[in-house]
Order: structure tokens, then C-alpha cells, then sequence
């Protein structure tokens, strides 16, 4: 069996962009356009501010595709880590003083069947990543929000949740080594099926 | 110790990944993992992790104009492009081009507390992204070997310079860092002041991204303000040369 998951076409497809072909953007934002402004909206809570993140991440990758490192991991993650990345931004600029009173809760807590449209284009990854966040523990998940989604750092979720800063690191810690021995155990569980 | 158990410096590589550090304590890590291949393993891991998360969010589809838009962006940037890539050479872009350097080792009395971790919080940024990096040798005697190393994002238009064993500049002499374009100009980026141990650390913003400059050099200038143009020796610089894409 030699196709691949998602991240092998996305390879080709980030060579075709390389050679500034627009097709290949349209390609990639058909692919994925729905999970950035997805997660996007998700941190900043407002529409037309997600779409400009969408539109800047899109636009980045197109002026430099260079910047995705093959060798540094699969595409989808860290494309979104950057769409992360850019909404935190905003939201700091935009909120200075926020309380933990607006709580962070984006994470879907069950599986959702998924529109199998987006299941043709994103692959079963994603899927396998909601599963597993569905599995973590309400405190885990809880603290894995408030750091990632909602740009709190660790020593801010402690003194507003009231808990030792040693136990917000040792759960969003375990959160995330769960979420790795996922991916990697499904990485290959696919490997060993070829 | 089981396979899924990251290296020992997990805690400060998620710490790392999330961009919380303090800019000493994620200079001190970015040099780790330059030599410390188990430990980029972890962060790599930490990364994709992360990354998917991103992925355990409610779908929305965003309105249909916003592909539109993005595509005929992308499709006059590229004419643009090509201009600009023929042009290059023939014209300095010099009109419009600002460039900071925030000195952050040199604390001012008067610096506001928010702006500092604006600060910090920017030069954690800048490292997370950086891909890149390269030593600032010394070229004088009075200087070490190295004297600091450039991290930066090829695509981007911030760096981070941390400074190490740089003597005293002299009484009313500043160290200038100059950023040198690809046209062979100079672009001023800053004065500062090491402090007692010689260190600084500064957050360099560069007029365009860091394709379009081969390099950067240390100067001895004037104080307080520097010079406009380089007047004193060349102490310390380095070169770079990857292919424009």
C-alpha cells in the first residue's frame, strides 16, 4: 500500500506552492481552510477577526512557503500551531485584562460525527486527535484549554484556579504526552500495516 | 523509563513550545537544542501535539468570499513578486524601512513593567519561530572567538541577537549592530550597552525579511546615539548566503 496519509500530498502540494502555483494555494485552502478559521474563531470569538487570521495565514504560506520545514513534522499540525500562534497574538491585543471569569472551553468533549466531506480531505488524523481529546481527564482537558486556547500562562491558571503551579504543569504535561503516545501509536499501527 | 517519556527537560521544552519562558531562560534552551538531539525530538513531539489540538475544535465553514479574497491576493502578490525580484539590485528599498532594537539586558528605571513582558513575550515568540541561526564572531583581539549568535525566522522580519562576552564599549562609546542587505547597504539597527558580564540581548526588527539581507556586523560608534553611517572598526559580524526562493 502505497498511499499515504494526508501529510505525503501535502508534501507535493507545498512543492507546487514553492513554484508559486496558485492552484496549489487553492488546493491547501480547500484542505484547510475550514480547521484554521475553525480555530481561529474558537480563540477569538469573533468572526471578522478570524477571518483576517485566516486570510494572513493563508497569505504568509503563499509569500513564504519556505517557512514549513518538512523535517520539522507533518503539515497540518504545524499550520495550525501557527493559526494558534497568530490568535493569541490577538487576543492580547485586543484583551489585556482577562479574567479566567470568561472561561476557555473550545475543546469538543465528545465525538462529534464529522461531515464526511471534510473526512475525504483531512483523513482519519484528525478524527483520531478529537477521540483522544475526548478521552483526557476533565482536569487535564480543562488546564490544556486554558494554556493553549485561551494564551493564559501556567503560573496564571494556577493562582486563578488556586492550585500549586507544580499540579497545572504535571496535568498539561500529561495531557500532552497523552495526546503524542496517541499519535504515535497510530503512526504505527499505520506503518506496520503497509 | 517508557518511549512516550520525553527527554529530561520536558517541563521547559512545553514551557518553550508555548512561548512562556522568560528571553534569557528560552535563549538558554534555543542553544540546548542546537547540540542536543533527544531534546529536539521532545520538542518536536511537543509541537505536533500541540498542533493537533488545534484540530479538537467545533468546525465552522467560513463564508465563501474569504477563499476569493485570499486567492486573488495571493495572485497579485505573485506579479509583484517577480518585479520586486528583478528590481532587486538596481534599487535600494531604503524609503519606509524601520528598524528597532529593544535593549532588554539594559533594563531602564523608567521602563514600564507591561511593556517589558510585551517584551519578553515577543522575543519568546521570535525564538519559537526562529529556524535559523548562526554565530556573531569576534574579528578583533580584544574579542572572544564568539561573541553571541543570531536567531531567526528566514521568512520574517524579527531576530533575536544574544550577546556574550562583549568588553566594556569605552566611556562614551556604544556598541552599533548593522544589518547588511543583499544590495551590500547597511541598515541601522540599534545601539546599546552590554551590561557588567557582558551580555545583552536585543530584539532586532528589520526593514524586510531576512531573505533579502547576508548578514550583520558590530561597530564601536559615538555614544549615546551611534552614527548614521559605520565610523569606527568592524569588532564582530557574520555572513550568510542561502539562495532566494
Amino acid at each position: 500500500m502505497t498511499n499515504d496519509l494526508s501529510p505525503a500530498s501535502d508534501g507535493e502540494v507545498i512543492a507546487r506552492l514553492r513554484s508559486r502555483d496558485t492552484a496549489a494555494l487553492a488546493e491547501l485552502y480547500d484542505r484547510y481552510g475550514r480547521s484554521v478559521y475553525s480555530l481561529a474563531l474558537s480563540i477569538v470569538r469573533d468572526r471578522t477577526v478570524a477571518e483576517d487570521i485566516t486570510h494572513e495565514v493563508f497569505l504568509h504560506l503563499w509569500r513564504y512557503p519556505e517557512s514549513y520545514d518538512p523535517e520539522r513534522g507533518a503539515f497540518a499540525p504545524w499550520l495550525l500551531r501557527s493559526v494558534r500562534n497568530r490568535a493569541i497574538d490577538a487576543l492580547r491585543r485586543t484583551q489585556r485584562d482577562r479574567s479566567l471569569a470568561q472561561r476557555v472551553h473550545v475543546l469538543e468533549a465528545s465525538v462529534a460525527p464529522s461531515d464526511p466531506d471534510e473526512m475525504a480531505v483531512l483523513g482519519e488524523e484528525f478524527e483520531r486527535v478529537r477521540r483522544a481529546v475526548a478521552e483526557l481527564e476533565h482536569d487535564q482537558r480543562e488546564i490544556v484549554e486554558l494554556a493553549y486556547f485561551g494564551g493564559f500562562t501556567q503560573r496564571e491558571i494556577a493562582e486563578r484556579l488556586g492550585l500549586p503551579l507544580g499540579t497545572v504543569k504535571t496535568r498539561l504535561r500529561a495531557a500532552l504526552r497523552r495526546l503524542a503516545e496517541v499519535l504515535l501509536r497510530e503512526r504505527e499501527r499505520w506503518t506496520d500495516s503497509r | 523509563m517508557d518511549r512516550f517519556s520525553l527527554s529530561e527537560h520536558e517541563p521547559a521544552l512545553v514551557e518553550y513550545a508555548l512561548g512562556e519562558l522568560e528571553p534569557e531562560e528560552a535563549v538558554r534552551v534555543a542553544r540546548h537544542l542546537e547540540t542536543c538531539a533527544p531534546c529536539r525530538e521532545s520538542l518536536r513531539r511537543i509541537e505536533e501535539a500541540l498542533g493537533w489540538l488545534g484540530a479538537a475544535v467545533p468546525q465552522h465553514a467560513p463564508p465563501p468570499a474569504l477563499r476569493s479574497r485570499v486567492l486573488a491576493m495571493a495572485a497579485g502578490e505573485g506579479r509583484r513578486r517577480w518585479r520586486l525580484a528583478w528590481a532587486r539590485g538596481l534599487a535600494a528599498v531604503a524609503a519606509g524601512l524601520l528598524v528597532l532594537a529593544l535593549i532588554l539586558a539594559v533594563t531602564r528605571a523608567d521602563q514600564r513593567l507591561d511593556d517589558l513582558a510585551r517584551q519578553q513575550a515577543t522575543v519568546a515568540a521570535v525564538l519559537a519561530a526562529a529556524d535559523w541561526s548562526i554565530e556573531m564572531r569576534g574579528e578583533v583581539p580584544e574579542l572572544p572567538a564568539v561573541v553571541g549568535r543570531v536567531y531567526l525566522a528566514r521568512s520574517g522580519r524579527s531576530s533575536v541577537v544574544a550577546f556574550d562576552g562583549l568588553p566594556a564599549s569605552g566611556r562614551g562609546r556604544v556598541y552599533q549592530l548593522w544589518l547588511l542587505r543583499s544590495d551590500g547597504s547597511r541598515e541601522d539597527a540599534g545601539v546599546f550597552v552590554p551590561d557588567a558580564r557582558g551580555t545583552a540581548l536585543l530584539l532586532v526588527e528589520a526593514g524586510g525579511v531576512w531573505s533579502d539581507y547576508r548578514g550583520m556586523e558590530l561597530t564601536i560608534e559615538p555614544g549615546p546615539g551611534g552614527s548614521p553611517e559605520p565610523t569606527g572598526t568592524r569588532v564582530a559580524g557574520c555572513r550568510w548566503d542561502w539562495e532566494i526562493p
